[in-house]
C-alpha cells in the first residue's frame, strides 16, 4: 500500500478506476493505471481490478528503480516508468476500449469523423508490437510516440493515454472510444466514413 | 433552508441581480440551487461553497452562501 | 530561413559600435527565441557579480519564432537583462505591438551593451540600425517621448522607452511600450537608463517566413476553434478584462489586502472587472493579432488610457487599502507615464504604510491614503525625499528600517496578487520562480487550485504540487520564448504549440520538444542564479506567509507548506537537496554549457 500522505492521489485513482470500469474501457480485471509524484510513482497491482480498487490495491514504488512491492505491481510497471521518463506525464492509463481495439486491428491510424471527437483528438497512432505486451521494445517505442500524441492505440491490445491529471487521461480515453464507436455504427450503415475524414487530420 | 447565493460576472445579468436569498428544501443539493437561479446546471460555472470548491451534487446546509462564477481567468 | 529571421545585432553603446552577430541555428532551436534567448546570452557573457546597472550588464530585446505569425496571441516581445531589483536573470514580456514590428525590421534579438556617452535612443529598422541622440528626450514621460519619437520617425514605428523612472534607476522601472503595455517587472527599464537609452524604435515591413504554409493554415484553424470555443478565451477575458478575478479570488479567500495582513479585501467588489466594466470601460482593446482581446480601453475624470490589469489593480488599490477605483486607474496611468512597474510600485508603498502604521517607521502614507499614493509614485520616480529610498524596492526600503519581513517579496521581488496561504501550490511556485515574487514565472499555479484549468486540484493540498509547479514553470518558459501570451494557454495546450512551431520553423518539435526546451530554459536561468550564488535559502516567502496563518475566510487559519513541496519540487525536476541542478539533469537538457562552467 502506498504512503499515508498519498491519500487524495489514492482516492483520485479509486473514483477514476471505478468510471475507466463503469464505461466499459476495461473488463473486470484488464488495464492499469498510475500517477507520478516528484520520482515516486503509484500504480494499481497486479490482476486489481480497476473498478473496485481498494488502499492495498495501490502500489508505491520508485521512478527509477524498484523498491519494497514492486513484485505486486502491474506487470506493466515498466512500461509505466518508460513513459514517465520519457514524458512530462503525471497520470497514465493503459485500457482496452472494445471499439477502439476492433478498429485498430484494421487500420494503422484512427482520426475522427465527429464534431466532439474531433474537439479534442484529430489522429491516434495505431502501433504494432512484434513481441507482445510487456516487452522491451514496447518500453522503447511507446514514449516516442506519447511525446507526440497524448492517447495512442497498441494494436489489437490497447490505450495508453497520458495527462497531468487522471482525469485527463481518462478523458482522452474516452473519447477515443467514442470515436471508435460512430466510426464503426456510421459503417455499419454500410457507408464509407473515410470521406468523413478531415484531410489534414492524417498529417496532424 | 435559506442558501445565500452570490452571482458574478456575466451571471449577474442572466439571473438579474447580484444576489439571492434562495429557500430550498432541506437536503438540496448545489445543482438544485443552480435550477431556482434558472441556470442550466450543463454550463460551466467555478462554484465556491462558503468559499471552498463545490461539486454539483454536494449538499447544501442551512446558511451557506454559495458564489457562482463563470469560467474566467486572468492574472 | 523559416521562423527565425536569421539576424542578430549587437549594440555597444560605449563605443558606438554595431554589428552582426552569426546566427547560430542550434542555440535558437534550443531556446527557441524570446526569454530563451536571453538567458542563453546572459549565461554566457556575464560574469558572476556583475552590478547590473553597470555598462557590463546586457540588456536582450528578443522575439520567436512564432511572433508576427498567424499563430493565436503572436503579438508579443520580450527583455532579458540581470535584475538590479533581485540580482538574479529576469526577463520581461510584452504586448501591443512591438515584438512584431521588431521582427519586421528584421530581426530576432539586439543584444545592448555599454553605456552611452550621452541619452541615445536606437532606431531599429529593415533599412538599418543607428544610434540618434535622444539629449532632447531625456526627462520626458513615456507619453510625450512616443509622440515625439514617432513623429521622428513615422507613424508606423513602433516605441518601446523608459520614462523618469528608469533615467532615475529606480530598481523596478519599466519598459513602456505604445504609451500603455509595458515591460514590466526586475527593473528592466533602470538597466536602460543605467546605459542612457531611453527608447528603442522598431520599424519594419519584412514577413516571416513559413516553412509548410499548407500545415499552418490547418493548425492555425484548429487553434482558433479551441480559443473560440473555450469558455475563458471566448467569454471570461474578452467580456470582463483579468479584473474579473478580484471577486473570485476574494471569496475563495486568498485576495490579499493591507501589504497582506489580510487576505480578503472589504471593498472587493467596488475594484472588481464588473466594476470596471460597469464604470470606467471605453471598449476592450487587445495586442496585435489577438483575437481574445482582454485588455481595457478606460477613462476617468480628465484622462482615458488603458487598465487597470488584475494584478495592478490589486496592487495599487486593495494592497494599500484603497478602494476608489478612479484612483487606482489614475495611479495606473501615472505608473505608465512615469515608467514604473505597477506590481513592485504598490508592493513597496504597502510595505512603507504598513510600517508607518505599526509605528516602525514614519514613512508618511498609511494604508487608504489614495491621493498620496499618486504624490508617492511621483516622488519614486524622481528619487525625491523619502522616494529615493522607496525606489529601491520593499525589501531595501524594510530592511534599512530593521523590519524585512515586512517587505512582500521573493528575492527581493514583490508579489503578486494571490495570498498563497490558501493556494498551496501557488506558494511554491512564488518562491521557485527565477525572477523573483512572480505569478507567472513560477507558474500559475491558480488556474488548477482556483480556476479548475485544465482540472481543478485541492488548494491546500501540499502533495504534488511540486511535480505541477515544475510543469508550468516549463511550459511557461517556453512560451515566454515562442514568444506568446499567457493567456491562449488556458484553452491551447503544449500539442497545438508543438504544431505551430513545426509548420513556421520547418524543424520537428514533438509537443514534448516544446516542454523539453522549457525546461532547458529553467534551468539555464536556474544555473545563472546558482552562479550569483542564490539556492535553497533563497526559495522561500516572506515569514508572514509560512507563520502567520491567515486570519479570515475559508483560508483562515493556514500558512504555506513550503519545505515538503520543495522537496518533491527538487526531486521532479533533478535538483540536489539544496536546488542545484544535478549534472545528469544538465546532461538529459543538453546544456553543456552549464557542466563546464
Ligand atoms: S490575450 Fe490579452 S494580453 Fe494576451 S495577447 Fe491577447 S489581448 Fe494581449
Amino acid at each position: 500500500m502506498a504512503s499515508e500522505k498519498y491519500r487524495e492521489l489514492m482516492e483520485e485513482m479509486k473514483r477514476i478506476g471505478r468510471i475507466v470500469f463503469q464505461a466499459g474501457l476495461n473488463n473486470s480485471h484488464s488495464g492499469n493505471m498510475s500517477v507520478r509524484v516528484g520520482r515516486r510513482i503509484l500504480i494499481t497491482r497486479r490482476g486489481s481490478m480497476l473498478g473496485f480498487l481498494k488502499d492495498e490495491d495501490i502500489i508505491e514504488t520508485g521512478l527509477e528503480q524498484d523498491d519494497s512491492g514492486i513484485s505486486l505491481a502491474s506487470t506493466e510497471v515498466a512500461v509505466h516508468r518508460a513513459i514517465y521518463k520519457g514524458t512530462s506525464a503525471l497520470a497514465i492509463i493503459h485500457s482496452h476500449p472494445i471499439t477502439a481495439i476492433a478498429l485498430s486491428i484494421v487500420q494503422d491510424e484512427i482520426v475522427p469523423i465527429d464534431v466532439e471527437g474531433s474537439y479534442y483528438i484529430r489522429r491516434v497512432p495505431v502501433i504494432e508490437f512484434e513481441f507482445g505486451t510487456g516487452s522491451k521494445e514496447m518500453e522503447e517505442v511507446l514514449p516516442k510516440y506519447l511525446k507526440n500524441y497524448r492517447i495512442v492505440m497498441v494494436k489489437g491490445h490497447g490505450a495508453f493515454a497520458i495527462g497531468d491529471f487522471l482525469e485527463e487521461a481518462l478523458h482522452y480515453t474516452h473519447v477515443l472510444e467514442n470515436i471508435a464507436q460512430i466510426t464503426w455504427r456510421v459503417r455499419a450503415m454500410g457507408i464509407d466514413t473515410r470521406q468523413f475524414e478531415r484531410e489534414y487530420f492524417h498529417k496532424w | 433552508m435559506k442558501v445565500q447565493c452570490r452571482l458574478f460576472a456575466s451571471l449577474r445579468e442572466k439571473v438579474g441581480a447580484k444576489e439571492k436569498l434562495l429557500d430550498l428544501p432541506r437536503g438540496a443539493r448545489v445543482s438544485d440551487a443552480l435550477a431556482s437561479l434558472g441556470l442550466p446546471s450543463e454550463g460551466s460555472y467555478i462554484l465556491l461553497r462558503n468559499g471552498v470548491h463545490a461539486e454539483l451534487h454536494e449538499p447544501l446546509s442551512e446558511g451557506d452562501v454559495l458564489s457562482v462564477f463563470p469560467l474566467i481567468a486572468g492574472g | 530561413m523559416a521562423g527565425w529571421m536569421g539576424r542578430v545585432v549587437r549594440v555597444d553603446l560605449s563605443s558606438g559600435e554595431i554589428r552582426d552577430e552569426p546566427f547560430d541555428q542550434d542555440v535558437w532551436r534550443r531556446f527557441l527565441g524570446g526569454r530563451g534567448f536571453g538567458a542563453k546570452v546572459l549565461w554566457d557573457e556575464l560574469r558572476p557579480g556583475v552590478d547590473p546597472l553597470s555598462p557590463e550588464n546586457r540588456l536582450i530585446f528578443a522575439v520567436g519564432p512564432l511572433t508576427g505569425t498567424t499563430a493565436a496571441t503572436s503579438g508579443r516581445g520580450s527583455v532579458s537583462t540581470k535584475s538590479p531589483l533581485t540580482g538574479t536573470i529576469t526577463d520581461a514580456n510584452t504586448g501591443g505591438k512591438f515584438g512584431v514590428i521588431f521582427k519586421k525590421a528584421g530581426l530576432d534579438a539586439l543584444i545592448i551593451q555599454g553605456k552611452a556617452p550621452k541619452p541615445v535612443y536606437l532606431l531599429v529598422s529593415d533599412e538599418g540600425i543607428q544610434i540618434k541622440d535622444a539629449s532632447d528626450l531625456w526627462g520626458k514621460n513615456t507619453d510625450e517621448t512616443t509622440d515625439l519619437l514617432l513623429e521622428r520617425e513615422g507613424s508606423r514605428a513602433s516605441v518601446a522607452c523608459i520614462g523618469p523612472a528608469g533615467e532615475n534607476l529606480v530598481r523596478y522601472a519599466a519598459i513602456i511600450n505604445e504609451k500603455h503595455r509595458a515591460f514590466a517587472r526586475g527593473g528592466v527599464g533602470a538597466v536602460m537608463g543605467s546605459k542612457n537609452l531611453k527608447a528603442v524604435v522598431a520599424r519594419g515591413l519584412r514577413t516571416v517566413e513559413i516553412a509548410d504554409k499548407e500545415r499552418m493554415k490547418f493548425v492555425t484553424y484548429e487553434a482558433n476553434k479551441w480559443l473560440r470555443a473555450h469558455p475563458i478565451t471566448s467569454k471570461g477575458l474578452p467580456e470582463f478584462g483579468t479584473s474579473v478575478l478580484v471577486n473570485i479570488m476574494n471569496e475563495a479567500g486568498i485576495f490579499p489586502s493591507y501589504n497582506f495582513r489580510q487576505n480578503m479585501f472589504e471593498f472587493a467588489e467596488e475594484v472588481s472587472g464588473e466594476a470596471i466594466t460597469e464604470k470606467i470601460l471605453v471598449r476592450k482593446d487587445g495586442c496585435w493579432g489577438c483575437i481574445i482581446q482582454c485588455a481595457r480601453r478606460t477613462r476617468i475624470p480628465g484622462d482615458e488610457g488603458e487598465g487597470p490589469e488584475y494584478e495592478t489593480n490589486w496592487a495599487l488599490g486593495p494592497n494599500c487599502g484603497i478602494h476608489d477605483l478612479e484612483i487606482i486607474t489614475r495611479a495606473n496611468y501615472l505608473c505608465n507615464r512615469l515608467g514604473i512597474d505597477t506590481m513592485s510600485a504598490g508592493g513597496t508603498i504597502s510595505c512603507a504604510m504598513e510600517m508607518t502604521e505599526l509605528g516602525y517607521y514614519d514613512a508618511g502614507i498609511r494604508f487608504g491614503e489614495g491621493d498620496k499614493l499618486l504624490e508617492y509614485l511621483k516622488k519614486i520616480a524622481y528619487r525625491e525625499g523619502i522616494g529615493d529610498e522607496l525606489a529601491e524596492g520593499s525589501l531595501r526600503f524594510a530592511t534599512k528600517h530593521g523590519h524585512p519581513e515586512l517587505s512582500m517579496t521573493v528575492k527581493g521581488q514583490e508579489l503578486a496578487a494571490y495570498d498563497p496561504r490558501g493556494a498551496q501550490g501557488q506558494g511554491l511556485a512564488y518562491a521557485t520562480t527565477n525572477r523573483g515574487g512572480c505569478h507567472l514565472r513560477g507558474g500559475y499555479l491558480i488556474g488548477r487550485e482556483l480556476l479548475g484549468v485544465p482540472r481543478m486540484i485541492d488548494r491546500f493540498s501540499a502533495v504534488g504540487k511540486g511535480s505541477h509547479t515544475a510543469i508550468l514553470q516549463n511550459l511557461g518558459a517556453a512560451l515566454d520564448s515562442l514568444v506568446v501570451c499567457r493567456f491562449a494557454s488556458f484553452a491551447l495546450n503544449e500539442i497545438v504549440w508543438g504544431r505551430l512551431l513545426t509548420a513556421v520553423t520547418g524543424v520537428k518539435y514533438d509537443p514534448e520538444d516544446v516542454l523539453e526546451a522549457g525546461d532547458r530554459i529553467f534551468n539555464i536561468e536556474r544555473m545563472f542564479n546558482v552562479r550569483e550564488g542564490f539556492s535553497r535559502k533563497d526559495d522561500t516567502l516572506p515569514r508572514r506567509l509560512l507563520e502567520e496563518p491567515a486570519p479570515m475566510g475559508p483560508t483562515k487559519g493556514r500558512v504555506v507548506e513550503l519545505d515538503r513541496m520543495l522537496d518533491e519540487f527538487y526531486e521532479f525536476r533533478g535538483w540536489d537537496s539544496n536546488g542545484v541542478p544535478k549534472p545528469e539533469t544538465l546532461r538529459r537538457l543538453g546544456l553543456e554549457e552549464c557542466l563546464n562552467g
